[in-house]
């Protein structure tokens, strides 16, 4: 299990990186994604200030033709030098006004005022005009273009904001007055200002104007969307400080954005008026969505076949480790266990054909195995039934033995000693195998050791463990020779029996059986089974 | 007809009496150079503050004019007689508002007087004073009024929430005469007790000028020159009165500096 176990400890580790990868790259697009949306929104920015200054440049030149019109500047010199006529020349003035806004074109004021030198408002035009009469001085604009200032600004009126452009009346070489161009901040004319990016305008917590780009590529946020950062604003630092807040990040219904929020140049950022830019930038990826983020183009792109033929891999290898760590040994458990069947009721696993875990369920296979024998054999002896009785015409000797053949596949087939519990009794007389259905005795080969008629004398007793006895080893020669003999017999090949390898066998059965039934001898029984010679050790004891 | 014509004659004798007791005070008060100057330079630092928009540059044609100053309406003149009661309170005064600032940028008043501020402007307003409890901002639309009490002695800056560059002053102060000066600067004060008094100018959140003068006979005269918009001026006034000597080589020393840069 142990290369099983390292095969998925790699797997594991390859599959922690490769997420790991996957969500660094995942935080590095998102990461490229908002650094390239902030790169383009202070773009945006910088394109707005420069337009919004072209803008009020704009205006300031297109009045031009308002302040020096002949019209204008002639009545309203007149105003200002016979005041107790205004009302004679207010009439031509507004009709001169009406003609010049008319031909501003699209800079056709919504509010165009002409002022008097004391501040007052001697005519107004425009759709968004208001009523005559009312002063305007000690407004900074009006002021300063009264003494000859080009100025434009922004004013908050009541709800409207307004784009101010204002410039000085001069008539004769003297001022006479002023004249105020007012653009209302609409949609539309939130509109004009960029291609690329939302620009809206707001007083307070409140949307005044939010423009739509004419691309239609880009995505717009909704009223809603926009506005919801105002209410940060009021206690956002940099706001107040640098007039400019911080990027906001605006969660859309489909669509994330960034904004940035400005104070207006102007009167009106007293009044809490400012202007945002919104630029729209693709949400977070998810690892969920990383394929459809992706697109077909990259899926198409990606080398299906190194992929697919690696995790193949991987699974194959995973499914051989698998086989040839834990599948494999317990079949071949399975198996034996199923041959055992067959076997003597005796026989048990070789548990030293296993490793690990399966040498441990076959050693506990063992154990139940020979448990439940000892039950039997119980209930055998209480119901006064021997053996043989039970087991029919088969040798009882086997119940306290170990058999074992000699085969090249099975040379050192060691098994496992029997439980002390079976240890056969004390008088157990130990039966030969019947060989071909007749008592058979083993023919000993040539020059071999008489062949022994009767019980042979067990082997061992008065030997020092480890050195084998004369008596012993003339006991092992003769059934080698009769082992020989009946293979020779049954025609299996005796080319690899050698002598010497018999006598290790034999030795290591004989210290098994002893050690487990504190025998001091054993005999080995020389028989047939299933057509092949076998061998059958039998504890003595005295 | 003797007791008619006794009865006829106490008033004329109490009259001659009495007009021949009281005196006119006529002012004048003029602004030296030097005081425009230093407003000019004042209004400009004011407008490097101002929030405007991106543009602002002389026309090109004419030279940029210099700032206005109107005596009727951005200075408030107040006479106090030594030894004095304390003034009555005027009646209402009705002060109208503008879009940008007040009818009078300066008002004088009397402790205990009302103003009813009158809106002339299309545009609503919000006009408070900081600092005063019963004048916070109220929404006011144009020809609405709002009367407000001046209890209590004191100068009060007058601002509007939603035009913030509105600016006014009203000065509620024991005065026993608040002269109304004219464009020119003149302002005539009639049935002025013979004493002692004292003048004072306000400009700009505070006073800027303090002259003593007694009044005797029946026409005074009184001429002020406001020199300085910080009201050093009052100052150097005293210790030009005070300490001529000081004074004199004070404007000699002046003078040499101003030769030494010229050269």
């Amino acid at each position: 299990m142990f290369i099983s176990r390292f095969w998925t400890l790699l797997l594991v580790i390859a599959a922690a990186i490769s997420v790991s990868v996957l969500m660094l790259a995942k935080d590095l697009v998102n990461r490229e994604r908002e650094e390239s949306a902030t790169a383009g929104l202070y773009k945006e920015l910088d394109k707005l200030e420069v337009a919004f200054t072209l803008h009020a440049r704009k205006r300031l030149d297109v009045l031009v033709s308002v302040s020096a019109d002949a019209d204008v500047t002639s009545n309203m010199a007149s105003i200002a030098h016979t005041p107790g006529k205004v009302d004679e020349y207010r009439p031509k003035l507004l009709t001169a006004l009406n003609k010049k806004n008319d031909d501003l074109d699209k800079y056709r004021a919504d509010m165009l005022l002409a002022v008097g030198t004391d501040g007052d408002v001697l005519v107004k035009t425009g759709a968004k005009g208001r009523e005559n009469g009312f002063s305007l001085a000690g407004v900074p604009t009006v002021e300063a273009a009264l003494r000859g200032y080009v100025r434009d600004d922004v004013w908050k009126l009541g709800s409207d904001v307004y784009l101010i452009a204002a410039r000085p009346v001069i008539h004769s070489g003297q001022y006479v007055g002023a004249i105020v161009h007012g653009l209302l901040l609409t949609d539309e004319m939130a509109s004009k200002f960029s291609n690329t990016a939302q620009v809206a305008y707001y007083s307070g917590g409140v949307m005044l104007a939010i423009g739509t780009p004419d691309s239609e590529d880009v995505a717009r946020a909704k009223d809603s969307e926009i506005s919801s950062p105002l209410a940060r604003l009021e206690s956002d630092k940099q706001y107040e400080q640098k007039n400019r807040s911080d990027i906001h990040r605006i969660k859309g219904e489909k669509q994330d954005f960034l904004a940035v929020f400005s104070k207006i140049r102007g009167q009106a950022a007293l009044n809490g008026v400012g202007w945002a830019v919104v630029v729209p930038v693709s949400r977070p990826i998810e690892l969920t969505s990383i394929y459809e983020e992706a697109g077909s183009q990259d899926v198409e792109n990606l080398p299906w076949l190194t992929i697919i033929g690696g995790a193949l891999l991987m699974i194959l290898l995973g499914w051989f480790w698998n086989y040839f760590e834990s599948e494999r040994p317990i079949s071949k458990l399975q198996k034996a266990i199923l041959a055992l069947e067959k076997a003597d009721v005796k026989d048990q696993l070789n548990v030293y054909k296993y490793k690990r875990n399966v040498r441990k369920i076959a050693i506990a296979f063992n154990k139940v195995m020979d448990y439940k024998l000892k039950e039997v054999m119980n209930a055998m002896g209480e119901g006064g039934k021997n053996v043989s009785s039970i087991l029919g015409d088969r040798d009882t000797s086997r119940l306290s033995s170990a058999a074992f053949r000699f085969a090249e596949d099975m040379a050192d087939d060691i098994p496992a000693p029997p439980s002390a519990l079976e240890a056969p009794p004390p008088d157990a007389k130990p039966k030969l195998p019947n060989m071909g259905g007749g008592k058979v005795m083993p023919t000993p080969p040539t020059g071999a050791a008489k062949p022994l008629t009767g019980p042979q004398k067990p082997l061992g007793a008065a030997t020092p463990p480890g050195v084998p006895s004369i008596d012993e080893t003339v006991y092992f020669k003769q059934v080698h020779a009769e082992f020989v003999a009946l293979k020779q017999k049954l025609g299996e090949p005796v080319d690899q029996l050698t002598y010497e390898r018999f006598e290790v066998t034999l030795k290591k059965n004989r210290d098994a059986l002893k050690a487990r039934y504190g025998c001091k001898a054993v005999k080995f029984n020389v028989y047939e089974k299933d057509g092949k010679a076998s061998l059958k050790a039998i504890p003595v004891k005295p | 007809m003797r007791k008619v014509l006794m009865v006829l004659m106490i008033p004329l004798v109490v009259g001659f009496s009495a007009s021949a007791a009281a005196t006119t005070l006529s002012g004048k008060i003029s602004v030296s150079k030097k005081f425009m100057e230093q407003l000019d330079a004042a209004r400009k630092e004011t407008e490097k503050a101002q929030v405007r928009g991106y543009w602002n540059e002389p026309n090109g044609i004419r030279p940029v004019a210099p700032v206005r100053f109107d005596l009727s309406s951005d200075i408030g003149v107040a006479i106090y007689m030594d030894g004095a009661k304390d003034p009555k309170p005027d009646p209402v005064l009705s002060l109208n508002v503008l879009t940008g600032s007040l009818e009078k940028n300066v008002v004088v008043i009397r402790p205990q007087s009302r103003i009813k501020f009158i809106m002339k402007s299309p545009f609503d307003h919000e006009l408070y004073a900081p600092g005063k409890h019963d004048f916070k901002p109220q929404k006011q639309g144009n020809n609405s009024f709002r009367p407000i009490d001046f209890y209590s002695a004191g100068v009060f800056e007058v601002k509007c929430k939603l035009f913030p560059h509105f600016q006014g002053w009203v000065v509620a102060t024991p005065a026993t005469h608040v002269p109304e000066v004219n464009k020119s600067g003149a302002f005539t004060v009639e049935d002025m007790e013979e004493g002692k008094y004292t003048l004072k100018v306000f400009f700009r959140g505070k006073w800027i000028v303090e002259k003593k003068f007694e009044v005797s006979g029946k026409k005074q005269e009184i001429a002020v020159t406001l020199n300085d918009v910080s009201g050093k001026a009052e100052s150097s006034e005293k210790d030009e009165k005070e300490e001529p000597q000081k004074a004199e080589a004070k404007k000699e020393g002046d003078n040499a500096k101003e030769a030494k840069n010229n050269e």
